[in-house]
């Protein structure tokens, strides 16, 4: 049994006057640790401050958090402080729900551990891009996390869903806080301690860049050949690294941190494999972005980005997905074993909104089970909701290897074949694919199919 | 109690059964005057393929010596910084640095061994001729395990990569295993030779925030797989800690590499531990002493 600053059976209380029991440790962090509590409403997680930490600066950026009183999925929110009501224990914490098992830490996902095998190449995407809705929603309330890193964010591998967690460093963007976090996420504005610079959205954005490009490419986008040259957890060096002489893996212009091919050889694969509108996403934030913070790419780039690619995921013969580059050419298949091109199915092109709303078309490969969600039909999406299916690429129940396109939203649509024949296509029902056939989904959602 | 007898250390090490010579190595020092304690096993794979894992786990506890001892350093220099004032908020809040710190040191153990390793292989190349692989050379021959940890009056970090046991003795000298993932199932585990080996390792990390532990073993899964269940285990890891308290430090050192070659007949396999335990006083030691197996 570890032994922690709470005791188990220890009854503490919370600021509306609700008894909870310790039960056990889940585990210690970097300010506190965490317990699995008894409440009348549940087990909840209890997260402790170490002694100090529990200050009154601590307790009022947590009361503040609490009095918005989020209550989005895909954080673990803190619910309400708690306290010793006799005063043994000095300090507090908050109470949380607990992460339920079906998320899992990003160091699973590194050291490929069994629990998250689920894990695919559109799992992984859709988490990117889950992370990256769930700090736009944040950041669109005025609340810097100011502590992204690898440790607080979950996910599963099964659908890509996040949970964040350790949100108890976010403040109101431009209330006075300390620094939070730590170096290898930190902006290099903040590691190098400029005057003036202080953790905020603008620093959190190169935060999620860092959080982003471990999720894809299982690795951090400043740590090539020059971290391998340091011997030793030299607080100078490490702050060249990730301060005053940031050099990305991959920089157009500087080769000097390149990956070193025989030891971090993985990045070197996930990269060759990433398609270039996401590669060229990456350059811009890590170049341009680590000297000038307003050159960060934005949450909305890395959003639009991401379901672009999404839409894009192809499945080689070999059955490995690949990312592709949206209305890009075939890649050649990324399994180790295999290599061959691939065959790109046709795709949707897809236009949306009206008047100078009318967005430019965007491709969405139809591969079996391909999907198209209410999202797609949406301008401006608030999230990514992968329940909300419109339509679906489904097989003809007879005749294998013959695909159509069935409707699975409540709305009536029209299809005009390249023979020019209309048909209504009913909630339900399914019209066969074919080269120029044109979908009307209602709202001025229009779609063609294209080679 | 002055700093440098806040732990006492514990160190055996025997071969298995039917092995020419043990491909275990190990570590149990006293670093930063005594005021951290560093631990380390590994087990080179021994099988035909790993035919040079005992330079391998050699090489795996050095480097991960040399690191620990850093990482240790750091976080005494830490708690030092701390004490002038009487203001611990600076140990509290700086603990965040040293976590990241904690997280990255398999990647430098891992990244000096394959050094190491490399340097051999160029210099004696393990099949005949050098290989010009382009993601470099194969060091399967090398194959190890690693397990080590380091602690202070204030942290304790685990680290684990591969099969072997971290067993904690907490205040009360209740045994609980940090880092256990359950039972082994077959004779794959993973190792320092795989590509990218530290995105593998498991870390423990406890701030001792109450009471520290009165004791931290580290073994080779030799000495586990020779118990029947789990438990037998444990309880096994916490009556050393048990004849360490009536009979002394002293005598449970000389009486270890019967009791492992004890447990090495059962698994048939090199069996070493390592561990520091709280110090105290030295009882007169008695006769039938071996612990609960």
């Amino acid at each position: 049994m570890v032994n922690g600053m709470l005791a188990p059976g220890q009854t503490l209380v919370t600021e509306e006057g609700e008894k909870v029991k310790v039960a056990d440790m889940f585990g210690s962090g970097g300010q506190g640790e965490v317990y699995r509590v008894r409440t009348r409403k549940g087990d909840r997680a209890l997260k402790w401050y170490y002694p100090q930490t529990a200050d009154n600066r601590q307790r009022q950026i947590l009361e503040g958090l609490i009095a918005c009183s989020w209550s989005d999925d895909r954080f673990l929110w803190p619910q309400t402080v708690v306290v010793d009501a006799d005063g043994r224990v000095p300090g507090f914490g908050y109470l949380m729900d607990v992460r339920p098992d079906r998320f899992h830490d990003l160091p699973a996902l590194f050291r490929r551990d069994p629990a998250i095998s689920a894990t695919t190449q559109r799992t992984l995407v859709m988490a990117a891009l889950h992370t990256v809705e769930a700090y736009r929603a944040l950041h669109g309330k005025g609340i810097a996390y100011r502590d992204i890193n690898w440790g607080n964010i979950f996910f599963d591998p099964r659908t890509g869903d996040v949970l964040v967690c350790d949100n108890d460093n976010a403040v109101f963007e431009g209330e006075s806080a300390g620094v939070a976090g730590t170096m290898d996420f930190m902006a290099p504005e903040l590691v190098r301690g400029d005057r003036g610079a202080q953790p905020g959205i603008q620093s959190d954005l190169h935060s999620l860049a860092v959080l982003l490009f471990l999720l894809l490419m299982n690795h951090h986008p400043l740590e090539g050949a020059l971290a391998l040259q340091i011997r030793c957890l030299d607080e100078n060096a490490r702050k060249k690294l990730y301060g005053t002489d940031p050099v990305f893996l991959y920089d157009p212009n500087d080769h000097r941190n390149r990956p070193v091919p025989e030891e971090q050889q993985t990045v070197v694969a996930t990269w060759g494999a990433l398609p270039p509108i996401l590669q060229r996403l990456f350059v811009e934030t890590f170049t341009d972005g680590l000297k000038n913070p307003l050159r960060r790419v934005r949450e909305s780039q890395w959003r639009d980005a991401l379901s672009e690619v999404l839409d894009t995921i192809c499945v080689c013969a070999c059955g490995r997905q690949n990312l592709t580059e949206p209305d890009g050419p075939a890649p050649h298949c990324w399994g180790q074993n295999c290599g061959r091109r691939l065959t790109l199915p046709p795709r949707l092109q897809l236009t949306i909104g009206s008047g100078m709303m009318r967005t430019k078309p965007r491709s969405i490969r139809l591969g079996p089970q391909a999907r198209v969600y209410a999202h797609h039909l949406v301008v401006e999406a608030e999230r990514h909701d992968f329940t909300a299916v419109v339509a679906e690429v489904t097989e003809h129940p007879q005749q294998r290897g013959r695909f159509g396109i069935t409707n699975r939203s409540k709305n009536r649509w029209t299809a005009r074949r390249a023979d020019g024949s209309v048909h209504d296509v009913d909630p339900g029902r399914t019209i066969g694919l074919s080269t120029d056939l044109q979908l009307e989904f209602g709202g001025g959602a229009e779609a063609v199919v294209r080679d | 109690m002055a700093p440098a007898e806040r732990w006492e250390l514990l160190k055996g090490e025997v071969k298995g059964a039917a092995k020419k010579y043990s491909q275990d190595r190990c570590t149990a020092r006293q670093v930063a005057d005594g005021r951290a304690v560093v631990l380390a096993v590994a087990d080179g794979h021994g099988s035909a393929p790993h035919f040079r894992s005992d330079l391998g786990a050699r090489w795996a506890v050095e480097e991960f010596a040399a690191c620990a001892e850093e990482f240790a350093l750091s976080a005494v220099r830490h708690d030092d910084e701390t004490e002038p004032h009487g203001d611990e908020s600076a140990w509290w809040q700086g603990l965040g640095e040293l976590r990241a710190c904690a997280r990255r040191l398999p990647q430098l153990v891992a990244h000096r061994w394959y050094e190491r390793a490399t340097l051999h292989d160029c210099n004696s190349p393990a099949h005949g001729t050098p290989q010009q692989a382009p993601k470099g050379p194969d060091l399967t021959a090398y194959g190890t395990t690693l397990v080590g940890a380091v602690l202070t009056r204030r942290l304790l970090v685990c680290w684990q990569l591969g099969d072997g046991d971290v067993v904690v003795l907490d205040a009360a000298g209740t045994p609980y295993t940090p880092l256990y993932t359950g039972p082994d199932l077959g004779d794959e585990t993973d190792s320092l030779c795989a590509p990218e080996s530290w995105h593998r390792a498991r870390c423990h990390w406890q701030p001792l925030t109450s009471e520290g532990p009165s004791g931290v073993l580290l073994s080779t899964d030799g000495l586990s797989k020779s118990f029947t269940d789990h438990q037998g285990f444990l309880d096994f890891a916490a009556g050393v800690q048990g004849r360490a308290h009536e009979l002394g430090m002293p005598a449970v050192r000389s009486r270890l590499p019967e009791w492992l070659s004890r447990a090495a007949q059962y698994s048939g396999d090199d069996t070493t531990l390592v561990g520091a335990f709280e110090a105290q006083g030295h009882p007169a030691p008695r006769q039938n002493d071996a612990p609960h197996t």
